[in-house]
């Protein structure tokens, strides 16, 4: 069916009537005197045997302005033929907002997330979404974003209804995520979608304020759910540092949206090795920290904010710090010198809880104060500088992973060989190696021990190294430049991993699966394994007791590697307890809090890696604003308009040269 | 100043045109006709039987010899013939075209030039409305002649004339003792088909000379016009037309044109008149060794 774009055109056919008008009025006939009409009065007869041709010509001519005057009109109309896919078919494409920030519950009126509003909502406003045969679509925006349901008739309005409910049902829990929501990818799905349907309407529950282009606006709906009161003090950040006395500092990056508030800020630093307590104790620290502005962020340190320094170098305290329960009087200065973890929260100034409407981001967990142990032991009956030095240097290198302990037997038989995580043997091996951790044979001498799987062969001059094969432990190990004075061939079971060959003689090897590492060359006479040992070790130390995690603190919905120390790993979350065996871990923390890695070490000891998970710091702004960048094309109609415009074109130029010809044939 | 071909000049050209006539002119002009009456010229006719009060010295005696039976002998007689030229005065003699009644006027001067000149008798009649006068009277002689032409100089032209009524109510049209000629431009519907008759039943020969224009020939103006007769009361005058002009049209008015030529020329063989069409435009000597010499008049 033809339909017009620009219907007002068909006022162009008032030239028509202008037209008519043309040819009623009389025309302007030029006077002539001559002599005699008579001849002219017989001809009239004769003309009238033309009279036919020339009426046919007449009409001919007027229905050709007519018809050419209706094209003007018509291609001013801009008239298209709809198909079947430009017949509007209504559908709602409803995106759900399911961030953090839609946990916020309202303080006044009916109290209610704003999730469990927007649901309410969208029952709502079903009814009438299926009415005219409507399809309706439901998407989670959540971090990946997807479609829950998708293009469902009021047939299916029950099942669309059950998954709502579904989504704050009380067994399930509220279906929010607790990060932010990837709004460009929803956009990605809703531009497909109408790529399919360019009539379909998409219906934003959210409590994002977003702003809207002006070509989309007749197309996108944002519907606001945030409720009555709701008001959120949130921790943003936190971050520990030193002072210029190097003592430690807690930062928190705090702000208040919706309601200014007053709060108070609460830490609490667990083993703080404080002047008056060195073997470490509890400090409890509270302050009120009035906020005045909306939305700005303000940075707190603590303790050291509490503090205000007189003009006698004095300090004022202001607010309350407990040192081991008891607490701090005037005047004193409370340094925190090393500690365990802490925690800030935010409280009223009572003490009491907060009574915000956002309670996810009103703590903050400080890990890293102290790490796991690595008990070392060094035994070498050759003390060598340069292999203390080796361990010193993967001690500093190291030392934001482990807290390395190390016990040295020198020019000693006696050794231990349990109970320790990391064996370095230097010039001796015993009769047994040790299985409960790393064992390091450098430069070994004497039989090799029982049950090692190793044969040590003679000593042999200067050669040149060489890799053989491609491991971990060698990373930035350049074999090439090492050129020993003296080295021992070894020779192995298949147990070992031949690493570095002298000469072509296995010198470097690894057992993995026994972790029994030998390299049987002289360190006390080779210069040139300076640069690479130390590499060499460190590798060695990661590669058998890597960090349990890479950090302390991460976002919700980031993936985290858990790497193990033994065959298994427990993880303590907000969600509870979960063992995992397989290595390494990819945990996908979804949940904010704090999170306990528990293993134990091949020593059985229990090693504890703690780290805290925040929610986005954005999301802790309840009365966030963006912009909603949706790409819309209007339906294409260009296409079909064209295509009748050039008829209409055609059409009118052949009218044209028809009507001229008609005139041109009207003057005989 | 009114256009006049009547000068030395032309009557000059007239004049060699007229000696170069044969004298015997067994046509229209010459003093000496021979009618079909018995008059007293030496031509012998024919014979009749002698009947009771005839003149004895008419008696042809060889005759008498031979039969014995009285016959006279007949002869010929001659007259002098009027021409008797009719000039439309209307006002389509004029209006539209000046030359065309400075032309009409020549005819009707040559005509009469001739006429006088074979020693005729000639007098011109104008027509205006449903009268001709005769403001000339009958004109014998070339001085005569002369004199009159002045008055043909001064002729108006104006209004219509209805040529029957003016031919047939002349109180001198003559019978059967010379020529009528008709010069208009017979563009009327006067019923000019009776007045023929009426000469032909008066015994005159009969000449019609239809004096047009170029335009009248052949209009070449187009387009929507307000056509005025010259004949017209005024532009409310039925007389007045408007009409677009169109190709066609020219078309229709060159057959309607060429059809009403025809008509007077068949109308005229039918009555045993002379007719032809002269066009102003056309040099004078053509029309008379041309159309008069086709007509018969000369030669």
């Amino acid at each position: 069916m033809m339909k017009l774009l620009l219907p007002l055109g068909l006022l162009g056919l008032l030239s028509i009537l202008v037209l008519i008008i043309i040819y009623i009025i009389k025309p302007n006939y030029q006077q002539k005197f001559i002599s005699s009409t008579y001849v002219w009065k017989l001809s009239l007869k004769y003309a009238k045997k033309r009279v036919p041709m020339s009426m046919l010509r007449n009409i001919l001519l007027i229905i050709c302005q007519v018809l050419l005057l209706t094209s003007c009109a018509m291609i001013l109309t801009r008239p298209y033929f709809a198909d079947e896919r430009e017949e509007p078919v209504k559908e709602q494409v409803i995106l759900i907002d399911a961030s953090a920030s839609m946990y916020t519950l309202s303080t006044t009126g009916e109290r209610m997330t704003r999730f469990q509003r927007a649901i309410n909502m969208i029952q709502d406003s079903l009814t009438e979404a299926f009415e005219d045969d409507g399809l309706v679509s439901l998407m989670i925006v959540n971090d990946n974003p997807k479609y829950l349901i998708q293009r469902v008739d009021s047939t299916n309005e029950n099942t669309l209804r059950d998954a709502l409910d579904d989504l704050v049902s009380s067994e399930k829990g509220v279906q929010c995520t607790y990060g932010e929501p990837n709004v460009e990818a929803a956009i990605d799905l809703c531009e497909e979608m109408l790529v399919n349907n360019p009539y379909a309407k998409v219906m934003f529950y959210t409590d994002t304020n977003y702003t809207l282009n002006e070509d989309i606006q007749d197309v996108v709906n944002i519907i606001d759910v945030k409720g009555e009161g709701e008001k959120n003090a949130a921790i943003l950040e936190g971050r520990v540092s030193r002072t210029e006395l190097n003592t430690f500092r807690f930062e928190a990056d705090i702000a208040v949206y919706g309601s200014v508030m007053d709060i108070q800020i609460a830490l609490t630093v667990n083993n703080a090795v404080t002047t008056a307590y060195p073997n470490g104790t509890t400090i409890e620290c509270f302050f009120n920290y009035p906020i005045p502005y909306l939305g700005v962020v303000e940075t707190v340190m603590l303790p050291q904010d509490m503090y205000t320094k007189n003009d006698d170098d004095s300090y004022t305290l202001t607010g309350e710090i407990y040192e081991n329960g008891v607490a701090v009087e005037q005047g004193r200065y409370l340094e925190i010198f090393s500690y365990d973890s802490a925690e800030v929260s935010l409280r009223n100034v009572s003490g009491g809880d907060l009574g915000d409407s956002l309670s996810f981001d009103n703590s903050f967990s400080y890990y890293g104060g102290k790490r796991a142990d690595l008990n070392i032991e060094y035994c070498t009956t050759l003390s060598n500088p340069f292999t203390r030095s080796l361990l010193r240097a993967a001690q500093t290198t190291l030392a934001s992973k482990w807290n390395y302990t190390y016990k040295v037997y020198e020019n000693s038989d006696s050794f231990e060989t349990e109970g320790y995580d990391v064996y370095v043997f230097e010039h001796t091996m015993p009769r047994v190696l040790p299985s409960d951790g790393l064992v390091i044979l450098l430069d070994p001498s004497g039989a090799a021990p029982a049950g090692s799987g190793l044969r040590l062969m003679e000593y042999k001059t200067p050669g040149m190294f060489a890799a053989v094969a491609n491991h971990d432990i060698l990373n930035n190990v350049n074999a090439t430049s090492i050129i020993v004075n003296r080295y021992m061939g070894v020779t192995a079971d298949e147990n070992y991993k031949v690493l570095m060959t002298c000469n072509n003689v296995p010198v470097v090897l690894l057992n993995e699966k026994e972790r029994i590492f030998i390299a049987s060359i002289d360190v006390h006479n080779t210069q040139s394994i300076i640069n690479s040992l130390p590499f060499l070790m460190c590798n060695l130390l990661n590669y058998f007791y890597p960090e349990t995690v890479s950090g302390y603190l991460f976002d919700v919905n980031d993936t985290v590697e858990i790497n193990g120390l033994s065959d298994a790993v427990t993880v303590t979350s907000p969600l509870g307890d979960k063992t995992y065996n397989e290595f390494p871990l990819l945990l996908s923390l979804d949940l904010p809090g704090q999170y306990t890695v528990v293993q134990n070490t091949f020593t059985n000891r229990q090693v504890y890696t703690n780290f805290y998970v925040k929610m986005p710091a954005a999301e802790s702004d309840i009365v966030a604003v963006g912009d909603f960048d949706l790409y819309y094309e209007p339906p294409k109609l260009e296409q079909y308009m064209d295509e009748i415009l050039m008829y209409l074109a055609i059409a009118l130029v052949a009218l044209i040269v028809a009507e001229w010809w008609l005139q041109s044939r009207s003057q005989y | 100043m009114k256009l006049s071909y009547l000068n030395d000049e032309f009557f000059g050209r007239l004049e060699t045109l007229a000696l170069n006539l044969r004298t015997n002119l067994a046509g229209f002009f010459g003093g000496k006709h021979l009618v079909k009456t018995y008059g007293q010229t030496v031509e012998f006719a024919d014979y009749r039987e002698y009947m009771l009060g005839d003149d004895i010295r008419r008696i042809d005696w060889n005759l008498y010899s031979r039969f014995e039976k009285y016959f006279l002998k007949l002869f010929t007689d001659e007259r002098q013939m009027h021409v008797q030229i009719f000039l439309d005065c209307s006002a389509s003699m004029e209006k539209g075209d000046p030359k065309k009644a400075a032309y009409a006027i020549s005819v009707a001067a040559a005509l009469g030039f001739l006429a006088v000149h074979n020693m005729d008798k000639v007098s011109f009649n104008l027509m205006k409305k449903n009268r001709s006068t005769n403001t000339t009277g009958t004109i014998v002689g070339k001085n005569a002649f002369f004199r009159a032409i002045g008055e043909l100089e001064n002729i108006e032209f104006s209004d219509d004339t209805d040529i029957a009524e003016a031919i047939t109510s002349s109180p001198n049209t003559g019978t059967n003792d010379g020529l009528t000629v008709i010069i208009s431009d017979f563009f009327t519907e006067s019923a000019w088909k009776k007045a023929v008759d009426y000469l032909s039943y008066k015994k005159r020969q009969v000449m019609l000379v239809q004096v047009l224009s170029p335009d009248e020939i052949d209009p070449a103006y187009m387009g929507r016009v307000h056509l005025i007769d010259s004949e017209s009361e005024d532009l409310a005058d039925t007389k007045n037309m408007k009409i677009r002009i169109t190709r066609g049209m020219q078309l229709a008015y060159a057959e309607a044109f060429k059809d009403l030529v025809e008509d007077l020329r068949s109308f005229c063989v039918s009555r045993g008149a002379e007719f032809f069409s002269v066009s102003c435009d056309k040099p004078f000597e053509k029309t008379l060794f041309g159309d008069l010499l086709k007509a018969g008049i000369v030669g």
